[in-house]
């Protein structure tokens, strides 16, 4: 039984990329099961942790000084908390917190989760690491939507015309991904990437037909991605579509689990593996069109964030959503806090600040993917 | 068995209840197909309990396609497959999922992951979608696991195992599913001889336990040497049905594969041994 335990390791899928695994040790630690449950809610405890810090600090930081304890006090006696917090701050400071800075702060959070977990669903559901909400061609979509509500004044609300560029642009790659023949994880990311490039030829098209001077340079920073403009309205928007889409999705690790090894894999394990893709697709075109509609379209968040969870804590779906989630949070927070400070007063879009940051990280994926053939 | 390369129906003389009801897995009639070409034409097929059957035919001849119907992943176009006499196509997923589980020619993960959480997406379909692995479950994972002879493996990350420990912790993972019916395709492939023989072992040890145990096999001496009966497709229809030693004839393989053999005795284990020119 146990003849196969040294002689074959050349075979072992992946060795060509891995040419250490023959060499290496391989402890065999018995898993403790039950201190890896422990160790994770301690983990998932500590980001929500830094969420909180996160915001109080980075709702501090910026040209006015303010300390994150007023930050605090701001928010307690706004939430009708009051008796909790100190002293009221004077009206100017309060409104700078509680009016300019924590919208900001709070879309960003709730972008960076939100296509974060995008992010983490994609690339399981597609089983290809390079997948996010940009792969099939959503934040494409949604960005045509908003920018034809901008620029060319259909009467239709942002987010409902990003929510329809978003689902069109999937159900164009899923259609033309289709029509090639059996949808294959290759082919769909060839078809996202053609609806992609389409969607943003036409896109580019009616800016340079339509727009002028100022509103051109406004719209370049929305489609590099922004969360500049952030009122109260876009949390209600952002937060909105978290709570209803995001949180929901965070729950279900166990039915991405299943895909696994794949989608067969996931019907002999009793998951309707059409119903659930389907499904889980849907819910992301519509959480991406949301978010694209108060943000832009931020890229590399999604691919890179889970890579860093998965890397750090494995890749159970159970504790990947959420951390996802959090450290999505939190990234973009800190992102956008760099991309209105580094060169203040001028702010870059959040989005040059995220592809600077995840180029990098992305280009050094691919290159741990090299040799592998789902990619 | 004057008649093997004819449409051998199975249940010839199995008129009684008690005899039908023997049959752990029943395929009735399936057909199936992708557009318009068929693949599969009223296969009739069954498989015992405590016995590993033996699908075998050239490529291309149906074998994974049945297994897949008959593992419920994919439906049948015409015909029932029946699971101790409940057809399989009326059971809710979650049910199917805990009566027959499937291994699949090895697909690989796309992430990487321990060998006992590979192993516990087979208690998957007996806890709450939102429900955590239990402790209960952790210990099944664990006992399949020693059941393929890997316990002191489940920390190790699926990518550093050789081919033959993953399709044994395939197969660990389809225990944990806890069902009476598995059904493991081509387990034999890309494995050396050993590997071979030690992933064949593990299916022969879990017949003996009592499971139905259903197999597509390449290597016609590993089918004579291991299954208990075999089942010959060819072109989409069973060809014939039976013990290895009725099965596997020169004319038989002439028919079926095309190719000239002999069948001698294996000196060591006393079943058909096919030599080729």
């Amino acid at each position: 039984m146990a003849t196969d335990l040294t002689g074959v390791q050349a075979e072992s899928q992946g060795a060509g990329t891995r040419q250490g695994a023959g060499s290496r040790p391989h402890p065999t630690q018995p898993t403790t099961h039950r201190t890896r449950k422990l160790g994770r809610t301690g983990v998932l405890a500590a980001l929500v942790l830094g969420v909180l810090v996160t915001i109080a600090v980075t709702v501090a930081i910026g040209p006015a000084d303010i300390a994150p304890h007023e930050v605090i006090t701001s928010i307690l006696r706004h939430l009708g908390l009051g008796s909790l917090a100190g002293e009221p701050l004077p009206p100017l400071r309060d409104a700078m917190v509680w009016e300019l800075r924590l919208p900001r702060v709070l879309v960003a959070g709730c972008v960076g989760a939100g296509l974060a977990v995008c992010g983490a669903i994609m690339q399981s559901l597609t089983r290809n690491p390079l997948a996010d909400p940009y792969l099939l061609g959503l934040s494409s979509g949604a960005s045509l939507g908003a920018v034809a509500v901008l620029i060319l004044g259909i009467a239709v609300a942002l987010p409902v015309a990003a929510f329809v560029g978003a689902v069109g642009a999937l159900v164009a790659s899923l259609a033309l991904a289709g029509s090639l023949g059996r949808i294959t994880p290759t082919r769909t990311v060839l078809a996202g990437l053609a609806v992609s490039q389409l969607c943003a030829a036409v896109t580019s098209f009616v800016i340079f037909w339509s727009s002028t001077g100022d509103s051109y340079r406004e719209i370049l920073s929305w489609l590099m991605g922004s969360v500049g403009s952030a009122t109260w309205t876009s949390v209600a928007i952002a937060g909105g579509a978290s709570l209803v889409i995001l949180v929901p999705l965070m729950f279900l690790g166990n039915v991405l689990d299943a895909f696994t090894f794949g989608d067969d894999s996931a019907r002999a394990l009793g998951f309707n593996a059409t119903r659930w893709r389907w499904g889980l697709l849907l819910a992301v075109a519509l959480l991406t069109g949301a978010l694209v509609s108060v943000s832009g379209s931020i890229g590399f968040v999604g691919l890179i964030i889970p890579h860093a969870v998965r890397g750090i804590a494995g890749s159970g779906h159970r504790f990947l959503l959420p951390a996802s989630a959090l450290v999505g949070a939190i990234f973009l927070m800190w992102a956008d806090t760099l991309a209105r400070t580094v060169f203040s007063p001028r702010e870059l879009p959040v989005g040059v600040v995220t592809a600077v940051i995840g180029a990098p990280i992305f280009a050094v994926i691919l290159w741990r993917t090299r040799g592998g053939s789902d990619v | 068995m004057s008649d093997a390369l004819g449409f051998s129906s199975l249940l010839p003389d199995d008129t009684s209840g008690t005899q039908r009801g023997s049959h752990s897995v029943v395929a009735e009639s399936v057909s199936w197909g992708v557009g318009a070409i068929r693949i599969l034409e009223q296969v009739t097929a069954s498989a015992e309990a405590g016995q590993v059957t033996g699908l075998i035919g050239p490529n291309g001849s149906g074998k994974s396609s049945l297994l897949r119907i008959v593992a419920g992943v994919n439906a049948a176009s015409s015909g029932v497959v029946e699971v101790a006499g409940q057809s399989i196509a009326a059971m809710k997923s979650r049910a199917k999922a805990r009566t027959l589980a499937f291994v699949e020619q090895d697909s690989g993960a796309q992430r990487s992951l321990s060998v006992l959480d590979a192993v516990l997406l087979g208690r998957l379909p007996h806890r709450g979608l939102l429900s955590p692995p239990s402790d209960a479950d952790v210990a099944v994972a664990r006992e399949c696991l020693g059941r393929v002879g890997l316990e002191q493996f489940a920390g190790r990350d699926m990518a550093t195992l050789s081919g033959g420990e993953r399709q044994r912790v395939m197969i660990a993972k389809a225990l944990a599913q806890d069902t009476d019916v598995l059904i493991v395709d081509e387990p034999t492939n890309h494995l050396d001889i050993a590997a071979q023989l030690a992933a064949l072992d593990t299916l022969r040890g879990l017949a003996a336990q009592g499971k139905t145990v259903i197999t597509a096999l390449h290597d016609l001496n590993l089918a004579a040497g291991y299954c208990d009966q075999i089942v010959v497709l060819s072109h989409g229809s069973v060809v014939a049905h039976g013990a290895p030693g009725q099965v596997l004839t020169t004319e038989l393989i002439r028919k079926v594969y095309e190719v000239e053999c002999q069948v001698l005795t294996n000196p060591l284990t006393g079943k058909p041994l096919l030599a080729f020119a």
